[in-house]
């Protein structure tokens, strides 16, 4: 009997061992779980654009935010254009050289971001082909460099660089009429 | 006696790699900066040719669409519109004589035009699809426009039409200055120009044998035509040129230099 009286107890203190441990599970989770909290990644948002600039590199250094190089350079465009000054441009080549030996970004992605906002050269041109060769995708190759004129404009007119700015513009109504001869040309063959 | 020796070795060192950077290192700064050379050796000639007869035949042309002109008004300020006396019966006929000898005129001295253009145009296409086509990638070309922007002009037949012989007298002119710089822009000028006059001479000589046949049968007299007035427009554009405004600059920069700045971080 005595026997019976302390396996009844046994079961009834496993019972509520187990009602313990089920309780917990279920308010905290059973399974061992990592702790994972997404990283903040702070969009440059002052209005000053050195602050802007320092924010940048400050987020950047965060190996985990790597991605957001794009949107924190869009950011800092947004900001230099309500403060265009020409020491910009002396901000962005800096910020550009840094996010490039840092690693953030390549060395080529460097250079096309700078090429492509700041620099009278076109990233839209073909490098690799013969002319002949772009003819039948000329018409597409021409309308992504009207594209990048305009972000050049925007880069441009952030850094007061109106010089650059004409030389692209000029440089392009140049292009687009040898590229039209030269596509002709090239056709009659 | 070591050191001269040592001095000796250094000294023909020296010269060795002096003939090595002629040899291979200097050759190759030279290649990376190719002499385009777009026009062929008697380009020149053709388009000087072309440029006398097109601007023969419109001096001969000024003054005969003049009086063409003067006539039609004559005819249609003195009520001459559906009469038939005498006097406007006399204009009549010399309205259809000038326009008869208008298209003598161009009937003659197309064939001539055409012809030196033609060649110039074929020499020049091959020149651009050989040296601009195959031998460079659209990136290269701005490259060589690059030195030549600075004087800050827009090519103004990109939306315009010149005479035909300020076309020919201005392209004789920049060939003949030798602008090297400017040549895969002038080489291009010059051969859509050449297309787009051979596409009109082509159109004109076909309006001009039928137009002529009509006169010549009697059925086109009397005041200017609508067809008449078509064909003597387009032989005023031919003759007086006609310009569009190139595009402009935006003009909301500040301005400052700061253009040469970032040059390791520009592609190649």
């Amino acid at each position: 009997m005595k026997t019976l009286t302390r396996r009844y107890h046994m079961k009834k203190r496993l019972v509520s061992a187990m009602m313990i441990v089920i309780t917990i599970c279920f308010f905290t989770g059973c399974v061992s779980q990592k702790q994972t909290t997404a990283p903040v990644c702070s969009i440059p948002s002052s209005p000053l654009v050195d602050t802007a600039f320092q924010t940048a590199r400050n987020t950047l250094s965060n190996p985990e935010c790597k991605y957001a190089f794009s949107a924190i350079f869009d950011a800092l465009l947004d900001i230099s254009e309500q403060a265009p000054a020409p020491q910009n441009k002396e901000f962005f080549i800096g910020f550009l050289e840094w996010v490039r030996d840092k690693g953030i970004i390549s060395a080529i992605q460097a250079k096309t971001y700078y090429t492509r906002y700041f620099s009278r050269r076109f990233v839209s041109l073909v490098r690799d082909y013969q002319t002949c060769g772009v003819c039948p995708r000329i018409d597409q190759m021409l309308k992504d460099c009207w594209e990048e004129l305009k972000q050049k404009e925007r880069g441009l007119k952030i850094c007061s660089d109106k010089e650059t700015y004409a030389k692209a513009y000029n440089d392009l109504q140049k292009i687009e009429l040898i590229l039209e001869a030269t596509c002709s040309a090239c056709t009659e063959e | 006696m070591k050191s001269v020796l040592s001095r000796n070795r250094l000294l023909v060192s020296g010269v060795i790699c002096i003939i090595w950077a002629q040899m291979f290192v200097l050759p190759v700064c030279y290649a990376t900066k190719p002499r385009l050379n777009l026009f062929p050796k008697n380009f020149s000639e053709h388009i000087g040719n072309a440029y006398q007869e097109a601007s023969s035949m419109e001096n001969n042309l000024r003054d005969i669409i003049q009086k063409l002109e003067t006539q039609a008004t004559l005819y249609r300020e003195t009520g001459c519109d559906g009469s038939s006396g005498p006097g406007c019966q006399k204009i009549s006929d010399q309205i259809s004589d000038n326009y008869l000898t208008m298209l003598t005129i161009l009937k003659g001295s197309l064939p001539k035009i055409k012809k030196s253009i033609d060649v110039a145009k074929i020499s020049v296409e091959e020149t651009i699809r050989k040296e601009l086509g195959k031998k460079s990638s659209p990136a290269d070309i701005q490259k060589l426009i690059e030195n030549q922007a600075d004087n800050q002009t827009f090519p103004k037949t990109v939306n315009g039409r010149r005479s035909l012989s300020s076309v020919m007298s201005n392209s004789f002119k920049m060939i003949a200055l030798g602008r090297d710089h400017d040549q895969a822009l002038l080489a291009a000028e010059i051969y859509l120009d050449s297309k787009a006059v051979l596409k009109f001479v082509d159109l004109m000589e076909g309006e001009i044998a039928h137009q002529e046949s009509f006169l010549v049968i009697g059925q086109m007299y009397g005041t200017l035509t609508p067809e008449m007035i078509d064909t003597v427009d387009q032989i005023k554009t031919v003759i007086f040129g006609e310009y569009e405004e190139g595009g402009t600059l935006p003009e909301n920069f500040e301005k400052y230099d700061n253009s040469k700045l970032g040059h390791s971080l520009e592609l190649d």
